[in-house]
């Protein structure tokens, strides 16, 4: 079942030089897309290509000028749909400092939960819930700000869970993490995708889009290209035009294909593609 | 935690001009005498000559950071000794202006330490500063740094910083390190947060700069890739100590080691370990995918020819 | 380093004093700040110290914290001292020289004051020390909820100070980062005039300040995902519940405090105390 649906949408951002003149910026143009319930979708593309816009039309931060987002049914530009649809559609962003709104850990979690009007025992419930969900529960009475990048991220992970979203869409939550923290994240995103829940990852790392269903490829706020990650990084000129890279492993793997060795490109690995290589060499 | 000046005899190293960095018994102690006492750095000894590409690499919290931040007295030494070029950062006295002028660092999202109203002003803040008085030669300095990181210097000198993308915002920041041309340049996790095309022009700047005007460079970082393909030299550090200074290819050479301390093995490291475990070797100097690519190309050629 | 700071001054422990709801300790420093003000005599100033000192015992803080809290109003306390000292002319005059006069009313009147202020400090560190800034913050909110009637934003204001606490730590953070990058390419804030000082804050103050309003956007989008829609229908997480600890701290403070207003009564003659008498002198009143 298709969950969110975005027919020919378009955003424009004002600009303004600086003789005062007032212009348009494009975020994103006539984008159609839909996400299905269930499935684990990448949004790739370099800074700047639309995607953050994108992430944010998706539960009405941001309005479409042209074209309708609707999320289970519910236009996003209606402004009484607005509550429903981010109780259904959680959010994490990529500044992990940026969104914390208490210094404690479990008050902040607590935060979604007490603007639904949840009553106060349930509210304990979810927030335990979702800070085991992440791993964090033993921090629960902790100030965030001490916690690892890897781990502040995490804390806000738990506090989209507590809303108990059917969707969770993460707009750059692994940019400013070091590869441990990104590791963290990447293990809960894929931990909630197997649980049934639908993953928006927003990225421009091609790593971490390697177990997805779906890869959404953007450039200049228009998407090029949709397929699954192995359609994606075989099109190295696709990748090449929007500033994107594959994998080095996979990049590798499919050079050596072309020039004519037996190896598997898909979800190439460096050591079973060094093995496979190996195989080859021995043969001759 | 401090000890009486002395007049210590200056390494010969350093007095002639070969070394860039070094580093005797540095340790560092955070809140000495409180609580939150913590150890830094611990003991560290590190050389480095003129012109050399050294990664640091090491988890969160390893020291890394602390380490160069003491390269332009940002920190200055507790105990031990470091001479940077020939300053003696040891001693309490210290000609600062001259050593910052020197060694350009490069902070994590030097976009954020932006402030003037143009490009231009912005890249000269540092000039200006290091008493470089005569307006055209400073701009003229300005512009060479800024046409070295790859930007159109009449597009955007007067320009807001601010209207700038992302990758410009970081290029401008670094086109303000480098104006004054520094003979030693550290730079901490430059890239983080770039899209891998703005990745690849932050480090073939600092790459070109390293070849060709033989700056030497320092660059903390977290991505193994990178390291392995740019740097000529990497030093690990673990818990303020370093545990490893050796080449890209030797380091991760030691698979286990590598994972045991929480970092990435290189997709091309791997790939080339797992050929010389069955007997194929691919040269050191070989780090990229290309570069990978061409020596197992050669290696079928000789196997062709062998057969 | 700027990032060690510790906000607040909260001192982790385990005490009576720390157990106690915030907001009856709230409460009671009110009480204790308007008492203090009450207290005139050298007398009742001992009764108080007696009161400090067994509240100080319970919160099991060492006095070095609370001293170092008296240390920040050193300067007010030596203003208020020698003003007190030099323009109060009540009582006999100890010593005339050109056109300084010292009387033994003003001597009297410093040193009370001095008090004064000094356990004014003392009551409200404990209060600081022994209470999070987190808990603050709720009984604050709490205490204000009635005064929604009159349309008085107590939810938002909690909010504020709720929110200020957990950006402070990174706002240090980057203040700290920016210094030193700007310092990494020459700028100097130690040396030159004042004009010069000033100036050199520019390039700290506006990365700042662009960094703020970039926060404030992140924050504001963060807080519309989480559903935040103002005080309308929230509920909280956090119940306060009152316990034995409570009701023991109040009724012991309410009969010092009482006991004070008692003392002040009799002095202004409201009760008549004329048995307390020695001397001609009532020593309560000294």
């Amino acid at each position: 079942m298709d969950i969110i649906k975005l027919q020919d949408v378009s955003y424009y951002y004002k600009t303004y030089d600086d003789n005062g003149a007032v212009g348009q910026a494009i975020g994103v143009e006539g984008v159609s897309l839909t996400i299905s319930e269930g499935a684990f979708v990448a949004l790739v593309g370099h800074n700047g290509c639309g995607k953050s816009t994108l992430a944010k039309l998706l539960n009405g931060l941001l309005i479409p000028q042209k074209g309708t987002v609707t999320v289970y049914g519910l236009d996003t530009a209606d402004k009484n749909n607005i509550f429903e649809i981010r109780k259904n559609v959680g959010m994490v962003f990529q500044n992990p400092d940026n969104q914390m709104v208490a210094s404690i850990v479990e008050e902040d979690v607590a935060f979604g939960p007490e603007n639904l009007g949840v009553p106060q025992p349930e509210i304990v419930e979810r927030v335990y819930s979702a800070l085991e969900q992440v791993g964090m529960i033993e921090y629960a009475k902790r100030s965030p700000h001490k916690l690892s990048g890897g781990q502040k991220q995490r804390i806000a992970i738990a506090g989209a869970l507590a809303i108990k979203p059917k969707i969770i869409v993460f707009d750059e939550s692994t940019a400013m993490l070091d590869p441990q923290g990104r590791k963290e994240v990447l293990e809960v995103a894929n931990g909630l995708k197997s649980q049934g829940m639908t993953v928006v990852l927003i990225t421009h790392f091609m790593e971490e889009v390697a177990t997805c269903d779906s890869v959404v490829v953007m450039s200049g706020g228009h998407v090029l290209k949709t397929g699954t990650p192995n359609e994606i990084f075989n099109d190295a000129e696709l990748l090449k035009n929007v500033g994107l890279e594959a994998p080095r492993s996979v990049a590798l793997a499919q050079k050596l294909k072309q020039a004519g060795f037996d190896v598997t490109v898909e979800n190439a690995d460096a050591q079973t593609l060094g093995g496979e290589v190996c195989l080859n060499l021995k043969k001759l | 935690m401090s000890k009486p000046e002395k007049t210590l005899t200056v390494p010969e190293q350093v007095s002639n001009g070969t070394t860039a960095i070094v580093a005797e018994n540095l340790t560092f102690v955070y809140n000495p005498k409180s609580p939150f006492v913590k150890k830094a750095l611990d003991g560290i000894n590190l050389t480095v000559n003129r012109g050399e590409f050294v990664a640091i690499v090491g988890q969160t919290g390893s020291g890394k950071t602390t380490f160069v931040q003491h390269l332009n007295a940002l920190i200055r030494v507790q105990s031990g000794q470091l001479y940077v070029l020939e300053h003696a950062l040891h001693n309490k006295k210290l000609d600062l202006k001259t050593l910052r002028k020197n060694v350009g660092m490069v902070f994590q999202y030097p976009e954020y330490q932006l402030f003037a109203d143009t490009v231009l002003d912005d890249v000269c803040f540092g000039l200006k500063n290091f008493g470089i008085t005569d307006k055209a030669e400073r701009e003229a300095m300005a512009q060479k740094a800024i046409e070295l990181v790859g930007l159109d210097f009449a597009k955007v000198k007067n320009k807001s910083p601010f209207d700038l993308s992302g990758g410009e915002k970081r290029r401008v920041a670094l086109a303000g390190v480098l104006a004054m041309n520094p003979q030693v340049l550290v730079l901490d996790e430059p890239t983080a947060g770039l899209d891998p095309r703005g990745k690849k022009e932050i480090l073939s700047i600092v790459s070109r700069l390293n070849r060709e005007q033989n700056v030497t460079v320092i660059m903390v970082s977290h991505d193994m890739n990178e390291v392995y393909e740019n740097a000529n030299r990497i030093v690990v550090f673990l818990d303020g100590k370093i545990v490893h200074d050796t080449t890209p290819r030797d380091l991760f050479r030691k698979e286990e080691e590598i994972v045991a301390m929480n970092l990435e093995i290189p997709h091309m490291a791997k790939f080339a370990n797992e050929l010389e475990r069955n007997g194929y070797v691919i040269a050191d100097g070989c780090k990229t995918v290309d570069e990978v690519f061409n020596a197992v190309l050669a290696l079928k050629k000789g196997g062709d020819g062998n057969a | 380093m700027l990032k060690d700071v510790t906000f607040g001054q909260y001192y982790p422990a385990n005490s009576f004093v720390h157990k106690m709801d915030a907001r009856i300790k709230l409460l009671l420093c009110l009480l204790y700040m308007v008492g203090i003000f009450f207290v005139n005599s050298f007398v009742m100033f001992g009764f108080i110290t007696v009161f400090l000192i067994a509240l100080i015992g319970f919160s099991r803080v060492p006095l070095k914290s609370i001293l170092k809290s008296v240390k920040g109003i050193i300067f007010l306390l030596l203003f208020t001292v020698i003003l007190n000292i030099f323009f109060n002319k009540d009582g006999n005059i100890l010593v005339e020289w050109k056109f300084i006069v010292i009387t033994d009313g003003g001597l009297i009147y410093a040193a009370k004051m001095f008090l004064r202020l000094v356990y004014l400090v003392i009551g409200s560190s404990v209060l600081t020390l022994t209470t999070t800034p987190v808990d603050l913050t709720h009984a604050i909110e709490s205490l204000l909820k009635p005064l929604r009637i009159i349309k008085f934003p107590a939810h938002e204001l909690a909010l504020i100070m709720s929110l200020t606490l957990s950006f402070i730590p990174s706002l240090i953070e980057e203040t700290d980062r920016i210094i030193r990058a700007q310092k990494a390419r020459g700028a100097d804030f130690d040396t030159g005039g004042l004009v010069k000082r000033v100036k050199a804050f520019v390039p700290i103050l506006i990365p700042l300040l662009v960094g703020g309003f970039r926060r404030a956007d992140e924050l504001a989008n963060a807080m519309n995902s989480r559903c935040y829609e103002g005080a309308k229908k929230r509920t909280q997480m956090r119940v306060m519940k009152l316990s034995w600890r409570d009701l023991v701290g109040t009724f012991v403070s309410l009969l010092f405090f009482v006991t004070v207003f008692v003392v002040y009564g009799m002095k202004s003659q409201w009760i008549n105390v004329s048995w307390l008498q020695y001397n001609g002198i009532n020593w309560l009143y000294f």
